[in-house]
């Protein structure tokens, strides 16, 4: 448990850097939005006011995996972690990170709607995958699978990308694009994420979701587990 | 049974077509301090690697005080290796670096880690990134130390520091292991510097362990002769010459065998000057082109 302790550490050390950065941005964006708006209304312009954007914190979970797994898979191998432990870390790494993604954008969110109402605005979420969420921990939930999904993605194609290398994931670039060209291929594909994303509306869609969402990240370190385990330091 | 700190047995290693490592058996004990050597590309960090469980061998075992390092979290604690690229993170601060460090190897000397931030000058808030090179070996030479690993493993670890850092390493080394005793493996270039350090040498050439014995032998072992051609040829018939060079009636020679101390008497009686090599001459000698056997060497 230590070990996984001080991987842990490990990584918020090596995030806090781009972590503080990225959203000090973030609120830095979100700030001169509301003062911009302002400037507009006093000139008489009435519109919606279209803000943030979730795409912005799953883009940052994303490159997170991909970046923390390339450099810190030899680091850890260099300090004598084994490489089971460094996934079952990296794993919960990954749901740290989303999580705390998604509360601070949530809080941002809270911040922005207080300060638009405040000041009158029409206001809407710019990006919000799931317009029809209301409650506050709805939206930090569906944040948080939806970050986790796409930073456990990027972690799969960073530890394919670690094993084998940049051509053997062009190369599976290239035969998913080839069998694009099979006719209803690209029907079914785009069929079956229709359905799982019509699965999850209404209600109680966010339950639906969490479920593939878990059933994802199940799927994605199934695969990531044998490629880390017979991964070696590059020479 | 004795058990070693590491033991290889038989491990090969190939990348593509190039052979990295050849069947190399070797044998390092506990609290001693064991200077791998060789040239560049004789596989000396592939077998480090090897050793640390980073990287898998083709063929054979590696044992780390008698277990597999492969996945083997007990085993590899008793391991921390510094390496000549450092292995740090780049965006975390020397304090940062430190932190890390003292939360994975369990024997961490946290006073040790400071006195030596103050004796290298280093700046704890400077990320990685932003230090020179010879300022991130000096942190990798600080978490070697201060982690007293019972193994410690210094890979090419001076890269970019000078003669005095070097010097303070070297100090700092010989006296921390005369308080906490553990086996040392310092991969080096600089053998000369390293050479009283040393207690045994393991030289490595094109993957091929070429000798390995204890470093005092060694270096007993090799010795220049001076004198007529005709007198050095006839004391040299039958021991293994490692080169040998004419100056008109003179001769030079380097020899690397067992001379007894009658033999050394007898030389002397025919006005032969006989004086040691430096292990990093024994050491260019070796591995300077012509391949000689580790049956013809370690016999």
């Amino acid at each position: 448990m230590n070990r996984i302790k001080s991987h842990l550490k490990m990584h918020y050390l090596n995030s806090k850097k781009s972590f503080v950065i990225f959203w000090s941005i973030m609120f830095a964006i979100s700030a001169l939005g509301i003062l911009i708006s302002i400037y507009f209304k006093s000139r008489g312009y009435e519109s919606v006011i279209i803000t943030n954007s979730i795409v912005a914190v799953v883009i940052f979970g994303a490159v997170s995996g991909m970046v923390c797994y390339n450099e810190t898979l030899p680091y850890m191998l260099n300090m004598g972690i084994t490489r089971k432990d460094f996934i079952f870390g990296f794993a919960i790494y990954n749901i740290l990170l989303s999580l705390i993604m998604s509360v601070i954008y949530t809080l941002l969110s809270i911040w922005e709607w207080l300060m638009y109402k405040l000041l009158g605005f029409n206001y809407e979420h710019f990006g919000q995958f799931f317009s029809g969420v209301k409650g506050i921990f709805e939206m930090t939930w569906i944040c948080f699978l939806v970050t986790l999904c796409a930073t456990v993605l990027f972690t799969l194609i960073a530890s394919i990308y670690y094993k084998k290398g940049m051509m053997f994931l062009f190369g599976i670039g290239a035969l998913i694009m080839l069998l694009m060209f099979i006719p209803g291929v690209t029907q079914a594909v785009f069929g079956f994420l229709e359905s799982l994303v019509l699965s999850c509306a209404g209600g109680k869609g966010y339950i639906m979701m969490t479920l593939y969402s878990l059933a994802f990240f199940l799927l994605c370190y199934l695969i990531i587990y044998p490629l880390a385990r017979t991964s070696q330091i590059k020479r | 049974m004795m058990t070693y700190a590491v033991e290889c047995k038989n491990i090969s290693k190939h990348f593509g077509k190039t052979t990295a490592l050849s069947h190399i058996n070797l044998n390092m004990e506990k609290d001693k301090i064991y200077g791998l050597l060789g040239r560049n590309g004789a596989g000396k960090s592939t077998l480090l690697n090897i050793v640390t469980a980073q990287t898998f061998p083709d063929d054979g075992e590696v044992k780390i005080f008698g277990e597999s390092p492969y996945e083997n979290g007990r085993a590899l604690r008793n391991i921390c290796i510094v390496k000549e690229n450092g292995m740090f993170l780049k965006d975390v601060s020397v304090t940062g670096a430190l932190d890390i460090a003292s939360s994975f190897y369990n024997n961490w000397d946290k006073k040790l880690a400071e006195r030596l931030l103050i004796e290298f000058q280093l700046d704890k808030r400077k990320t990685y990134r932003n230090l020179s090179l010879g300022m991130k070996s000096q942190l990798g030479i600080i978490v070697g130390l201060a982690s007293r690993a019972p193994i410690t493993i210094f890979d090419e670890p001076y890269i970019g520091l000078d003669a005095a850092g070097r010097q303070l390493f070297y100090d700092v080394l010989i006296e921390d292991y005369m308080e906490n005793p553990r086996t040392i493996i310092l991969s080096t270039h600089l053998i000369d510097e390293v050479s009283n350090l040393l207690e045994d040498v393991i030289i490595l050439n094109k993957g091929e362990v070429m000798l390995e014995g204890n470093s005092e032998d060694i270096k007993n072992k090799a010795f220049y002769i001076r004198g007529t051609k005709d007198r050095v040829e006839k004391h040299i018939s039958g021991k293994k010459v490692l080169s040998k060079e004419e100056f008109g009636n003179t001769m030079a020679v380097a020899i690397f065998d067992s001379i007894s101390d009658n033999e050394i008497r007898a030389m002397e009686l025919d006005d032969l000057a006989i004086s040691s090599i430096p292990l990093q001459q024994l050491f260019i000698f070796l591995t300077g082109g012509k391949m000689i056997k580790r049956g013809d060497i370690n016999e």
